[in-house]
């Protein structure tokens, strides 16, 4: 169906994302593919070499109380626990929030802190090559998100989300994991090459403590939209949920150091 | 008998008594059907056969209208109509008309000039809604540009744009309000605060939009089913819009999704909606977007205010002057009104003696506020209350006490006439005190890890019952029928906008004719069929319109008690009603149910109904040029207090809980009062911490909620309802209004809370976690 209509279809998962554009008229698809009755995109299972395996159509709810995501991965479990409203988290699916790409969204963040590898019905793509900036992936127009595959942790991790501020604040919200023996930051909202902050990264393992890691450690943040909040608000709060996180991270999970 | 079991609702126990009507906390007789999604809004409605409306609007915030060309959007299949200015016949406008014709300033759709981004211009009937948007798209508007002007400041500048042609430096309205020499108050006093301060324009954002669905009838008459908070005033307004006379226009009111004082005016919509069903001699339906909600229904005025408030060392408010300049967009609407109800509560909730408010409202090309729940008085008192904390600092006493030294008592008259007859004010502040444990928190600086801790107070006073101001009747009238069943049809022209005046009706009906609120059915949406009534706003329903339906089922009981007489033989003082049936002096056994009275007066030769009229204007004076008159009936009052946690590092402040003490008088229904008081309140906090509506440039950047934030759930913190019953001699069973105050006092509470947290004064709404921050880190 993509390939038929391939300027004018638009994939229909949850509908979470995609139906409030249609209503402001940002996006006017003639065709919608509904796939949520698809075989097999709601899938969640272990899969090779430490990782884990979730479906495009599994919904957020889901993937807050799935028993495998909690044990193996339980940052991506906490994640969605934040993602918008008990409707949203209803309907919503997490294939919908990688191939919708919006600066603001956590699975996009997380994907590329933790190198996720996004699947599609033809191939697997690393995801700091499938994220090509706001609202923009490499999807070919008919190609499909069917899923995605993590790498598997259960080491220390938090995640620290404002919940109290407007959908397009763009504040941040901070995800950080103990993965193989080195610290991952992500951070929405601080544009594509801010997601995955490699300059705390860096700090953190050359010994670094918190506060002294998100000192500096960022500049103006790209504008994600109409600036509701000051950037140097932002960026302030890009430090300070970092270092929460971070410290938040320290007293959760098992040290696997 | 069966044991009555005590009900609590809403956290709330009844005051009344267990077997009557009046004092208890009974759900809404609307509930069941709303909530299980049978009751058919507005906006659920149509007519068979109606066509889709929709409104082509300016995109320029002031241009010229050179030229409207239509051909091509009238060429496109399935488009039946489309009107401009033209068809119109120039007829302006406007809420406050009745004052005088030059504030009736808009036009359904303009004819020269727009004056703000969403300004009407056209509209199309079509057979579907998307017909009618392509339609909009094909209409050519030759517009010019002309300067605008969006800064109310600039606005009064020599050579600033003319907003509409010949208004003089754009100035609307200017008035001077007070009592007693200003300048002498001043000299009196020990200390004088001063301080200017801004609140922000915030949108009712009323759950369903506005929409409207017209139908003319064979005879040239025109229905409108509308969601209205006014339906006389819509008739009318619209009839005189359209050059008809009002009994040519028959309203019916449809249930509504929330009002906030959105619907109390006709907006372009209607007479839009009338002229396109005219002339295609189809129904219309017209829907709003909830983007033309923004831009085009009710929001709340932005006021700048300069004040200064004086007082002795011994805590005696000596002066108060306040300096408003209001900013009322492109047209007038309610900025008169919004401008005079704020200056005369900010000048009585204290007894100063001199006082003096000067007021100015201006022209700006942005869209144009109207009335919305608190009207003028939530913006005053933000001002005032601040600056009463102020001076509660400088002269070192507390803040409550020093409010209930300078506060209103009852049985007074205020400087500018207002005879206070019921007043819970001190009461309002020494429980809420007490149920906030103000002193354990107040001035002590706590700390909750990195968040600090504080209290603030606001109060309030409010008409409570009625509000005259310059209009000719605040009355309500209403009619009570017994039906041969003993059950009671109510019609009334109060209104129900959500907010469970047709449960207070029932009540009160219920109380008076001794049955149960269940046998009672309320009527109240025809204005071919209802009596007259100023509609539902200022908090008037349950007082005006409760008070009529007081006398109409008051008539219809005596009655009832004459035919009981009649047909028992016992002097009907001797009689009394209670639970359905007619009992003697108080004796334990019935002697007759009330259904054998009606049926019997009715089912016979020379019958007789059993039924009542009733019709009630407060006792009231209208209000002159410098604020003075009593305008109303009763007055309320609120005390609010408020606690919250400032994060020291974020600036995020976090309301954890509030305490509102309000004295209405009577609680009709202890849960609806509740209710209005919760519902306040958490409309109030959002006007404190977050919602704006932001311009660039006069285009609003924000009109959905993805970008305007409302507080939710989880930014409603634990709410104390505390209901204070101070009896008012003119309300009905003593009830005054409740329904609008609760917003009143919400935001100065809090923004006097985070300066009790963190020592930082924050004059300008909304108080954004950004300022907040920034300000920490200013003053570390």
């Amino acid at each position: 169906m993509l390939a038929r209509f391939p300027d004018t279809a638009r994939v229909l998962a949850g509908g979470q994302s995609l139906i409030p554009l249609m209503k402001l008229e940002f996006a006017q698809p003639e065709v919608l593919v509904d796939i949520s009755r698809v075989p097999d995109l709601d899938n969640v299972r272990e899969g090779p070499d430490e990782t884990l395996e979730i479906g495009a159509m599994v919904r957020h709810d889901r993937v807050h109380h799935d028993p495998v995501i909690r044990r193996r991965l339980p940052l991506l479990s906490e994640v969605a626990r934040l993602v918008g409203d008990p409707q949203v988290r209803t309907l919503g699916t997490f294939g919908g929030v990688l191939a919708h790409a919006d600066p603001a969204g956590d699975y996009c963040m997380l994907a590329l802190a933790l190198d996720a590898q996004i699947r599609t019905n033809r191939r697997e793509i690393p995801a700091h090559e499938f994220f090509q900036g706001p609202f923009t992936t490499a999807l070919q127009p008919d190609e499909l998100v069917t899923g995605a595959r993590f790498p598997a942790s259960d080491g220390r991790h938090a995640f620290v989300k404002i919940a109290a501020m407007p959908f397009d604040s763009g504040v941040p919200s901070v995800a950080v994991q103990w993965l193989q023996g080195a610290w991952r930051v992500g951070l929405t909202n601080m544009g594509h090459d801010g997601a995955r902050a490699q300059a705390v990264e860096a700090a953190l393992a050359g010994g670094a403590s918190p506060s002294e890691a998100v000192h500096g450690a960022w500049n103006e943040p790209e504008s994600t939209s109409e600036e509701a909040v000051p950037r140097s608000y932002r960026l302030h709060m890009a430090r300070v949920l970092t270092q929460r996180a971070l410290e938040q991270a320290d007293l959760s999970g098992e040290d696997v150091r | 008998m069966t044991r009555e079991i005590p009900i609590v609702r809403m956290g709330v126990a009844d005051t009344g008594d267990p077997h009557g009507a009046v004092g208890r906390s009974l759900p809404m007789v609307d509930g069941p059907d709303k909530v299980s999604g049978r009751t058919v809004y507005g906006t659920d409605y149509t007519k068979p056969g109606a066509l889709v409306g929709a409104i082509l609007r300016s995109p320029y915030p002031h241009a010229r209208i050179r030229s409207v060309d239509v051909s091509e959007a009238e060429a496109l299949p399935g488009v039946v109509a489309i009107i401009t200015g033209a068809d119109t016949d120039g007829r302006t406008f406007g809420f406050h008309s009745i004052i005088s014709p030059r504030l009736a300033d808009k036009m359904p759709l303009e004819r020269d000039k727009v004056r703000f981004i969403g300004d009407e211009v056209a509209a199309v009937a079509a057979v579907d809604l998307a017909t009618a948007r392509r339609a909009l798209l094909l209409i050519d508007v030759d517009y010019e540009e002309l300067d605008p002007v969006f800064d109310p400041n600039d606005a009064l500048a020599p050579g600033s744009p003319e907003v509409h042609e010949g208004v003089d430096a754009n100035l609307i309205d200017e008035f001077h309000f007070g009592s007693g020499d200003v300048e002498h108050g001043f000299s009196e006093a020990d200390v004088v605060v001063e301080a200017p301060f801004r609140t922000q324009p915030v949108s009712p954002a009323a759950m369903e939009t506005h929409q409207a669905i017209a139908e003319w009838d064979g005879r040239g008459r025109l229905t409108m089913h509308a969601s209205t908070q006014m339906p006389f005033l819509l008739r009318a307004h619209l009839a005189a819009v359209l050059g008809l006379a009002e009994g040519q226009v028959r309203i019916v009111k449809m249930p509504m999704g929330g009002g906030f004082g959105s619907r109390m005016e006709m907006h372009p919509i209607d007479p839009i909606c009338a002229l396109l069903a005219r002339k295609t001699g189809h129904p219309v339906k017209i829907t709003y977007t909830r983007e033309e909600e923004f831009v085009s229904t009710s929001h709340r005025h932005p006021f700048l205010v300069e004040g200064r408030l004086g007082a002795r060392n011994d805590g005696t408010m000596t002066a108060l002057e306040l300096r408003f300049l209001i900013d009322s967009g492109a047209y007038v609407a309610q900025s008169l009104g919004v401008a005079r109800v704020g200056a005369i509560n900010a000048a009585t909730l204290y007894r100063i003696p001199h006082t003096a408010v000067h007021s100015r409202t201006v022209y700006t090309n942005k869209p144009y506020p109207s009335a919305f729940r608190g009207y003028g008085n939530t913006q005053a008192t933000f001002a005032l209350e601040c600056l009463v904390d102020e001076l509660a600092e400088r002269l070192a006493v507390d803040a409550v006490d020093l409010r209930i030294r300078n506060g209103n008592r009852p049985d007074t008259v205020t400087a500018l006439g207002q005879r206070i007859t019921s007043c819970g004010y001190e009461e309002a502040l020494g429980r809420g005190r007490e149920a906030s444990a103000w002193s354990d928190v107040r001035g002590r600086r706590r700390r909750r890890g990195q968040k600090a801790v504080g209290i603030g107070v606001a109060t309030t006073i409010n008409v409570g019952g009625g509000a005259r101001d310059r209009g000719g009747s605040d009355a309500s009238g209403a009619i009570v029928m017994m039906r041969d069943d003993g059950s009671a049809s109510v019609v009334t022209g109060g209104q129900e906008i959500g907010t469970g005046g047709i449960t207070a009706f029932a009540q009160i009906a219920a109380e008076e004719l001794g049955i149960e609120v269940e046998k009672v059915t309320i009527s109240n949406s025809d204005t071919d069929v209802i009596p007259w009534d100023f509609g539902c706003h200022a908090q008037r329903n349950v007082f005006c319109a409760g008070n009529g339906v007081l006398l109409a089922a008051r008539e219809a009981r005596e009655e009832l008690l004459r035919q009981a007489q009649e047909k028992l033989g016992i002097d009907a003082s001797d009689l009394s009603l209670a639970g359905g049936n007619v009992y003697v002096g108080g004796g334990p056994e019935a002697v007759a149910t009330i259904a054998d009275v009606v049926r019997g007066a009715h089912l016979r030769l020379g019958s007789s109904l059993v039924w009542g009229r009733g019709f009630y204007d407060p006792p009231t004076e209208r209000t002159d040029s410098e604020g003075h008159g009593n305008k109303s009936g009763a007055y309320s009052f609120g005390a609010q207090f408020v606690e919250v946690e400032v994060d020291l590092e974020t600036g995020i402040i976090d309301v954890t809980r509030v305490v509102a003490a309000h004295d209405v008088g009577r609680a009709i229904n202890p849960a609806g009062v509740a209710g209005q008081i919760y519902g306040g309140v958490v409309q109030g906090i959002g006007q404190a911490l977050f919602e704006e509506m932001r311009y660039s440039d006069g285009q609003l950047l924000n009109p959905n909620f993805a970008s305007y934030r409302l507080p939710g759930t989880r930014d409603a913190p634990p709410i104390e309802a505390i209901i204070i019953e101070s009896g008012d001699p003119e309300g009905p069973y003593g009830a005054k209004g409740v329904g609008e105050c609760t917003i009143v006092p919400t935001c100065a509470a809090v923004a006097n809370a985070v300066y009790d947290a963190i020592g930082i004064r924050f004059r300008k709404l909304p108080i954004h976690p950004w300022d907040v921050q920034a300000a920490l880190a200013e003053s570390s």
